[in-house]
């Protein structure tokens, strides 16, 4: 783990996921693998390391019991009175006598000893007296000789009555065939005079220690050899490190036990008598050779869980990251206002109810938008209906004046048309309840407009209405062509010159087309351009300025779409048209 | 780990995984050991058997390292061997090997010797058994006795008289021999005649007149058997000076040193004995043994003697008697 955390938390889910399931399944087992096979394995050491001293010690005891036998052996000679007759002289007066005692001695030796049941003696060697008997099986020099030393001890080797194993490093006899072997000197006591007879020698082939550490040493690579504490090899399995030192000896760490070194395990013994060290190294992959395949199997095992794991982990990350992917892509187009997001519920688990509850939130979201937006859209529309529904307080202003100067010309006809229509009038304007009226009464009201506009101005204003459709039938926006008409009145006097304002009213396919037009002053392309700009960008309403097609623009707009916002033409000195759409039949539903 | 580790620097790293005590298990040579004392009371001073058994002893006392006193009484008796045993149990020796002149005169006091804590060995000759450790008896009485009577007959071609010189009527070794050589002469050799057993006391002066009457008490003498080590010396003294060498057989009890001259001149034909030398050193050996509360056991190898046997739980025989002969004589020294 030596990812920080920081880094780690900024990981994607996937990855986390991923990385936190092969941590708490790839790394234990494999932990928990190694683990195991390091405590087999020292637990197969530690037996080995514990059973290998125990068997040295055994074999270590057989030596010293087979050496100790060779020993009690040589005591048959006390046995034999003619030899004991022999070895107690110590003075001939013939030289035939002397060889003929020779002679006796060495054949009882050969018959006893070289040709007994003892395969292991090599040689046997008495020296008494200036005498040295001696049956060998094979040839040997530079030993013993009946005038000179007894191997290096020679006539003065003091055993102070103590039997002694000699290693060939101690004496110099040598066998011809340069045989390893051990040489035991023991003192000849004559217990009935209390005087030594002389000391006997047995060479002892090494065979018999063979015969006693193989069963030991069957394993393969194994080694096995005896030595002093200081390290002189007496026995070796194999034969040319005999009679080599040990160049470790001194740095083992124990003799009585087992150690191992990197690829070695050691087990050693000292016997009890002579001190000797039975060491034994075999090679630790020996030991753990069968568990090599045990090991093997386990790791392929390990490998193929792992990947299964490793597939596991990665569907499992990817079946979570996968649908919270989805979540995020879909939360990005609900961003940037795309409400109509599909979630495909997969799962029932945590992951789908999120999904779950987004998509609820979304559609709470989105129906509380169109419910604010309807509610703001119908505030506009109120307060837009609200304000072209009042009378225009100047057109009241110049009727009532015009009234007044009717009276004076006492015409009372017309005053009484003007009041019945002005009353009238104010009765449709103060009717509020009805968005949506039908065009014959919208119609109706602009007619009055007009007709009380034509006593005002009399034969300087024409108006004609013509209308194409059942006017009883079809329902517009109530006061939608009045401000056009009103419009048209305030700005497209032209002095001297009639004004006729036409209001025409179509039926095409499933809309109601409605324009008023007029032959007045016209505007300028500029004029033209910047009320087209005005109607587009819908800015706020001022009172004033084209207050009225404003209104009726918006409110078109509102009503039904950008589509049908108001189209206005114009030419300089020619006349303004204006037009409006309206579905058919849409008032009877907008109506509510 | 500390394998790994280490094994990185040294290859040679070695890892202990099992010992069994330290790698040396040679133990100090130079072990402080208290030197015991072994008392040594031989049945007479100044005899040339108890000597060689002295030999033995000092022997014994070098190589076991131990410190021995070896003392006999002037007269072989029970009193002077009693002045003894008083003395070495004042001087609070570890052990008492006694050769007894009398096995019940000398009990009481040896029974006052263990209750000190003293080992108390019998050897030789023995006392009650409840007054001694350990009996080390040199060879079976029975055996011994059988075979005396025996090489007598050999000697004699089983016709005629013969008379018995015994130590002493006390000593119990000699009462042993003296009943088993009656028994094989009553058992195997009707034609004999058993005409007189006399004590020599242990006293060579005495012997040699006591032979001397038996041989003029008894004219027609096949032979005299001398059951202990004065005995047959005496007995062929006395015949060479009747002139009658060959004619009365001389065997017996006796050490080769003493009948070497006999023997060659044929004035006496076989002894019979054992090494008096390793009497003594099995007798300190035994008796250092006892101190260290160590027991013998039955065909026990004991080093510089050999198998030892034991009869019952307190009786040590030390071995087989030997023949010395004409032949064989000089081949020992005692």
């Amino acid at each position: 783990m030596t990812f920080n955390r920081r880094s780690f938390r900024d990981f994607r889910l996937q990855t986390k996921l991923f990385i936190t399931y092969i941590a708490i399944t790839v790394i234990p087992i494999a932990l928990l693998g190694y683990l195991a096979y390091s405590q087999y394995i020292s637990s197969i050491e530690r037996q080995v390391g514990t059973y290998i001293p125990r068997l040295l010690g055994q074999a270590n005891d057989n030596i010293e019991r087979q050496i100790n036998e060779f020993f009690q052996m040589s005591d048959q000679i006390y046995n034999a009175p003619m030899i004991i007759e022999i070895l107690r002289k110590d003075a001939y007066q013939t030289v035939s006598a002397m060889r003929q005692d020779e002679f006796t001695v060495d054949s009882y030796l050969s018959s006893t000893f070289i040709h007994g049941s003892q395969q292991d003696i090599l040689g046997v060697f008495i020296s008494s007296n200036n005498r040295l008997f001696s049956s060998t099986k094979t040839d040997y020099f530079s030993g013993f000789s009946t005038k000179e030393a007894v191997g290096l001890y020679g006539q003065n080797l003091d055993l102070r009555g103590q039997e002694m194993v000699l290693l060939p490093n101690e004496t110099s006899l040598q066998f011809k065939d340069h045989r390893p072997f051990v040489l035991i000197a023991k003192p000849l006591v004559d217990v009935e005079n209390r005087l030594s007879l002389g000391t006997m020698f047995i060479a002892l082939d090494l065979s018999f220690i063979d015969r006693i550490v193989q069963p030991i040493d069957e394993q393969e690579g194994a080694e096995m050899w005896l030595m002093t504490e200081e390290g002189y090899m007496l026995y070796h399995t194999s034969a040319d490190q005999i009679g080599r030192k040990d160049q470790k000896a001194a740095k083992y760490p124990t003799l009585n036990g087992s150690f191992k070194t990197k690829n070695m395990l050691f087990g050693m013994d000292v016997s009890k008598q002579h001190q000797w060290v039975l060491a034994h190294q075999i090679p630790l992959g020996q030991l753990t050779a069968e568990t090599n395949f045990v090991r093997t199997i386990t790791i392929l095992l390990f490998i193929a869980v792992t990947a299964v794991a490793l597939i596991i982990a990665a569907l499992l990350a990817w079946g979570v990251a996968k649908p919270l992917q989805h979540l995020t892509e879909q939360m990005k187009r609900v961003e940037k206002g795309d409400f109509n997001v599909v979630f495909n519920r997969q799962s029932n688990d945590e992951v789908g109810m999120l999904s779950d509850r987004f998509q609820t939130m979304i559609k709470e979201i989105q129906g509380l938008i169109r419910e604010k937006y309807q509610i703001e859209l119908k505030q506009k529309e109120a307060e837009m209906y609200a304000l072209q529904s009042q009378i225009n307080p100047h057109f009241m202003y110049n009727t009532l004046e015009t009234i007044a100067m009717t009276v004076e010309e006492d015409d009372k006809d017309t005053v009484v048309d003007m009041v019945t229509i002005l009353g009238r009038m104010l009765r449709y304007s103060l009717s509020n309840k009805e968005k949506l009226v039908t065009i014959h009464q919208e119609l109706q009201h602009i007619r009055d407009y007009l007709t009380i506009q034509s006593y005002r101005f009399e034969d300087e204003l024409a108006f004609r209405i013509d209308v194409q459709v059942n006017g009883n039938k079809e329902y517009i926006p109530k006061f939608i062509l009045q401000p056009l008409v009103e419009n048209a009145l305030e700005h497209a006097f032209v002095p001297g010159k009639q004004l006729v304002v036409t209001v025409l009213i179509v039926r095409d396919g499933n809309e109601i087309q409605m324009s008023v037009s007029d032959n007045g002053a016209g505007m300028s392309k500029i004029k033209l351009l910047e009320i087209r700009q005005l109607l587009t960008l819908q800015t706020d309403l001022n009172r004033d300025h084209h207050f009225g097609i404003l209104n009726v623009n918006g409110r078109l707009v509102l009503h039904y779409g950008k589509t049908y916002m108001l189209q206005v033409d114009s030419e300089k000195n020619i006349g303004t048209t204006m037009r409006i759409r309206v579905p058919v039949n849409r008032g009877e539903q907008g109506d509510e | 780990m500390l394998l790994f580790v280490s094994g990185c620097s040294n290859g040679d790293a070695y890892e202990l995984l099992v010992s069994s005590g330290s790698s040396s298990i040679r133990q100090p040579e130079a072990q402080y050991e208290h030197q015991y004392t072994i008392g040594i009371i031989s049945k007479v001073d100044n005899i040339p058997y108890f000597n060689s058994v002295k030999e033995g002893v000092l022997e014994a006392a070098e190589r076991l390292k131990v410190n021995v006193l070896y003392e006999g009484p002037a007269v072989a008796d029970a009193k002077g061997q009693r002045v003894i045993v008083e003395k070495f149990i004042q001087q609070k020796v570890d052990a008492i090997a006694i050769s007894a002149n009398d096995p019940v005169q000398l009990a009481p006091i040896l029974k006052q010797a263990k209750a000190a804590g003293i080992v108390v060995i019998t050897w030789d000759s023995d006392t009650e058994p409840a007054a001694r450790n350990l009996f080390i008896d040199m060879v079976n009485p029975e055996v011994l006795g059988r075979h005396v009577m025996d090489t007598l007959a050999w000697n004699t071609e089983e016709h005629g008289s013969f008379a018995i010189m015994t130590g002493s009527f006390s000593a119990s070794n000699h009462n042993a021999w003296l009943k088993w050589i009656q028994a094989q002469w009553k058992e195997y050799y009707p034609n004999m005649n058993l005409v007189e057993v006399v004590a020599t006391n242990d006293d060579p002066h005495n012997a040699f007149i006591q032979a001397q009457g038996l041989l003029r008490k008894y004219p027609d003498l096949a032979g005299i058997i001398g059951n202990s080590s004065v005995g047959p010396p005496a007995a062929a003294k006395a015949v060479e000076e009747a002139g009658k060498a060959g004619d009365v057989a001389v065997v017996g009890v006796s050490t080769p040193d003493l009948m070497r001259d006999y023997l060659k001149r044929g004035s006496a034909q076989v002894v019979t004995l054992w090494s008096p030398k390793k009497l003594g050193y099995l007798t300190v050996f035994l008796a250092k043994s006892l101190i260290n509360g160590e027991q013998p056991g039955d065909f026990q190898y004991m080093p510089g003697v050999g198998t030892i046997r034991m009869r019952g739980s307190d009786t040590v025989i030390m071995g087989e008697p030997i023949d010395f002969t004409r032949e064989n004589v000089d081949q020992y020294d005692f």
